[in-house]
């Protein structure tokens, strides 16, 4: 066979002759490059997963179809232009599927696991080559089911996207709502799709500035004492609710942020007169100043890396957003565009730096590549604040204030943009670690 | 300043000449007087004399031993020395010349008081032999006279004839020596220019020839690449020709080809959705495929970077079958090789 071949390759050498550019003759295969891609998203249908025990407590597909049509990077197919629902790969009739100009499809069922909970099972089809490319088996617990849900839709991101999906991690963010006549603030944790919220921190004084430890397991944040006209800069630990006050200085305790390791706090504190930025070791209680200006120095926030810090100054007139070593040298400045530029914080690969930029647009969310050195606007504004990226890089999650505040998600690329409605005003979000 | 000293010389030389001409006139002059004085005759005589050219005699002349040049004053000196002895010269001649005119009158008188007082007292036959006596006497006197005469004009001739073979030996000597210095200096002067020209005439030659040898070699290896050339230029010109000839046969095929690869590249294209943010790509992968297009099987030749790429890769391919029909059976490849390079 090999060597038939070989001949057939010489022969069609000799016809062809003089190639083009593109077709070198190398080991006589027609050589073709391959230089651009689609900018589609990819096409991918979720049938609605078997059970033999009827209506489930969560619509396993529906839930995981959410999810990766809220990345952009998929085109989900909606289940009523679906040509068939089958659960088992040997159900599906690719032709038929071909014809729907579906890519993927996902067939699936869930069935209990013997322990109380369910054991999901699932295949990636590719209907092109006609077969099964992946099979997976999840276990859930009884009250687990819409967490299976997003593990079974970060699977088949990750099979796509080469990146962890964040479909298990939690978002933090404040409420402020009118409740019994009164203002009241809230610290509320919930799925990253604003599902399943649960409230941390409850008062009638204002919350600001939540702060997730790198493990997800506690939350920074500053509440405020109106009565005694302080503030308090605290880490709460979210399985426990225990809470550990770091700081309630005279003036400013604010802007807290983690260190990659979880074994600082930087923070923002003027009890020596001018807002500077101080470094806090969890371990030892000492706390060392990192900057000492004339100028607010504030929202500091550290490099994936550990070793530089970001932060917002206005030490050049206007509020700019600098990096300085971990210990305070090496002072530089990083922007130059806009009318100011603050609340800056790096994408997990340290690659790049979110933050909010003000121009005659408003205010609205940037990303700056730190290798180019060149921002995108990736929001609309006017008045978007506190951009977080999602722990896989590939979003980035803000706050829109208006008419309607809400929270809203966007690509790191600009491209695809999604909404988590709260009720009341939402502010503040921060996007915790994967989950898993 | 060779030429200037050339030309110094030879004004000196005309200035020595024409001194020695005035000189040999004065002599000249005073011989016509002697001349015409010997003669008793005041009227001139034309005494053949000729005008010396030193440059045209000195050929003529035996060689002298070269005499010392001598300073102008002795010159003029000598000159006019030689012109006082020749003025005394004519004064003596000229007095002599008076003195025997004057005898002669004397005696002539004193005869022909003789002859009268004889004629008076004697007798007539005696007159005959008195006037015999007297032609004798008088022809006796003339003859010495003349033969005197004739002996100092001889005696001053020859003297003339040393003083100006002497004078015109010395000029002669002079302008020789003056010529062969002039001649000398000339022929030194010619020498050296001469061997000057030959020296630059060789060096220029040599110039000349080596600029010639290098021209020569220049234009030799100019024709030798112009005969490659053009040998080159034939032989791919009946390459190009052959190729033609080929090509023509080619050129529909080639061009399918080119459409048949577009073809294929826009369907893979459009079918590949690259994962967000994933960069470095490259890879290749192996196709096999039926004419219709169908592909029969693939294979990646390594990863494209990550699982997500490779899986990408692999379902645009698979997305991409049936491959567009080749137009022709020439063109087609059973295989087709792809390279997943794109620009980041």
């Amino acid at each position: 066979m090999k060597k038939s071949l070989a001949k057939t390759y010489v022969v069609v050498t000799a016809a062809v002759g003089l190639l083009l550019a593109v077709a070198v003759p190398a080991q006589a295969a027609l050589q073709v490059d391959i230089t651009d891609s689609s900018q589609s998203a990819i096409p991918i249908a979720i049938s609605p997963f078997g059970s033999d025990r009827g209506q489930l407590p969560v619509d396993v597909a529906q839930v995981a179809s959410e999810d990766l049509a809220s990345t952009g990077l998929f085109e989900v197919l909606a289940r009523q232009n679906m040509v068939a629902r089958p659960t088992r790969a040997d159900q599906v009739n690719y032709e038929n599927w071909r014809t729907s100009s579906v890519d993927n499809l996902v067939v699936g069922s869930v069935a209990p696991n013997g322990q109380g909970g369910y054991r999901l099972t699932f295949d990636l089809l590719d209907i092109y080559q006609g077969q099964s490319i992946a099979s997976f088996q999840i276990n859930a617990g009884r009250n687990e089911l819409r967490d299976a849900a997003h593990t079974v839709a970060n699977l088949i991101y990750e099979k796509f996207a080469g990146e962890k999906g964040y479909f298990l991690s939690r978002i933090g963010y404040i409420t402020m709502a009118k409740e019994n006549g009164g203002l009241r603030y809230r610290l509320i944790v919930s799925d990253y799709d604003g599902k399943n919220p649960a409230t941390v921190y409850f008062s009638r004084d204002p919350i600001m500035s939540p702060a997730w430890s790198p493990d997800g397991s506690k939350l920074a944040y500053v509440a405020f004492d109106i009565n005694r006209g302080r503030s308090s800069l605290r880490v709460q630990d979210l399985a426990t609710g225990n809470i550990r006050e770091i700081s309630s200085r005279e003036g400013i305790n604010g802007a807290p942020a983690w260190s990659p390791d979880g074994r600082r706090l930087v923070m923002t504190l003027s009890y020596r007169g001018n807002p500077d930025i101080y470094s806090y070791a969890l371990g030892t209680n000492q706390l060392t100043q990192l900057t000492n200006n004339g100028a607010i120095d504030t929202e500091a926030s550290w490099s994936p890396d550990g070793r530089h810090i970001v932060f917002t100054s206005d030490r050049g007139g206007r509020p700019q957003v600098y990096r300085m070593r971990s210990d305070g040298g090496q002072v530089e400045r990083l922007t130059f565009e806009g009318d100011s530029n603050q609340r800056a914080s790096y994408s997990p690969d340290g690659q790049k730096i979110t933050m909010v930029q003000k121009s005659g647009n408003g205010f609205r969310i940037a990303v700056m590549d730190r290798e180019s050195n060149n921002i995108r606007i990736v929001s609309d504004g006017p008045l978007d604040d506190s951009p977080d990226f999602a722990p896989n890089g590939q979003a980035i999650i803000y706050a829109r204030q208006g008419r309607s505040n809400e929270l809203a998600t966007v690509s790191t690329d600009g491209q695809t943009r999604s909404r988590l409605s709260q009720g009341g005003e939402v502010r503040e979000p921060a996007w915790g670690p994967l989950g898993y | 300043m060779f030429r200037k000293l050339a030309d110094n010389w030879r004004s000196v030389l005309l200035a020595v000449g024409l001194h020695l001409l005035v000189a040999v006139l004065l002599v000249v002059g005073v011989n016509f007087v002697s001349d015409s004085s010997a003669r008793g005759n005041h009227g001139q005589k034309i005494v053949r004399a000729s005008v010396i050219n030193p440059d045209s005699v000195s050929t003529d002349m035996p060689e002298m031993p070269e005499p010392e040049s001598e300073p102008e004053s002795d010159k003029a000196a000598e000159q006019t020395k030689a012109q006082q002895a020749a003025e005394k010269a004519a004064r003596e001649k000229a007095e002599a010349k008076k003195a025997a005119e004057a005898e002669a009158a004397r005696r002539k008188a004193e005869a022909e008081k003789k002859a009268e007082a004889q004629r008076q007292a004697k007798a007539q036959a005696e007159r005959k032999a008195q006037a015999k006596a007297g032609r004798e006497a008088k022809k006796e006197a003339e003859r010495e006279a003349k033969e005197k005469a004739q002996r100092e004009a001889k005696k001053e001739a020859a003297e003339k004839a040393r003083r100006e073979a002497k004078a015109k030996a010395q000029a002669e000597a002079k302008a020789q020596a003056a010529r062969e210095k002039a001649q000398a200096e000339r022929q030194a002067k010619a020498e050296a220019e001469r061997k000057a020209k030959a020296e630059a005439a060789a060096k220029a030659k040599a110039q000349k020839e080596a600029r010639e040898e290098a021209a020569r070699k220049k234009r030799e290896a100019a024709q030798r690449r112009a005969a490659a050339e053009q040998a080159e230029r034939e032989s791919s010109m009946r390459e190009a020709m052959q190729r033609e000839a080929a090509g023509r046969r080619d050129a529909a095929n080639s061009q399918a080809l080119g459409a048949y690869v577009q073809a294929i590249k826009d369907k893979v294209e459009s079918n590949w959705l690259r994962p967000p943010g994933a960069r470095n790509i490259s890879c290749k992968v192996r196709v096999k495929q039926l004419p219709g297009g169908q592909v029969t099987g693939f294979r990646l030749l390594g990863s494209c970077g990550s699982s997500a790429v490779d899986r990408s890769v692999e379902q645009a391919i698979s997305k991409s079958d049936p491959l567009p029909k080749a137009p022709s059976d020439s063109v087609f490849s059973p295989e087709i090789e792809f390279n997943f390079e794109p620009d980041q």
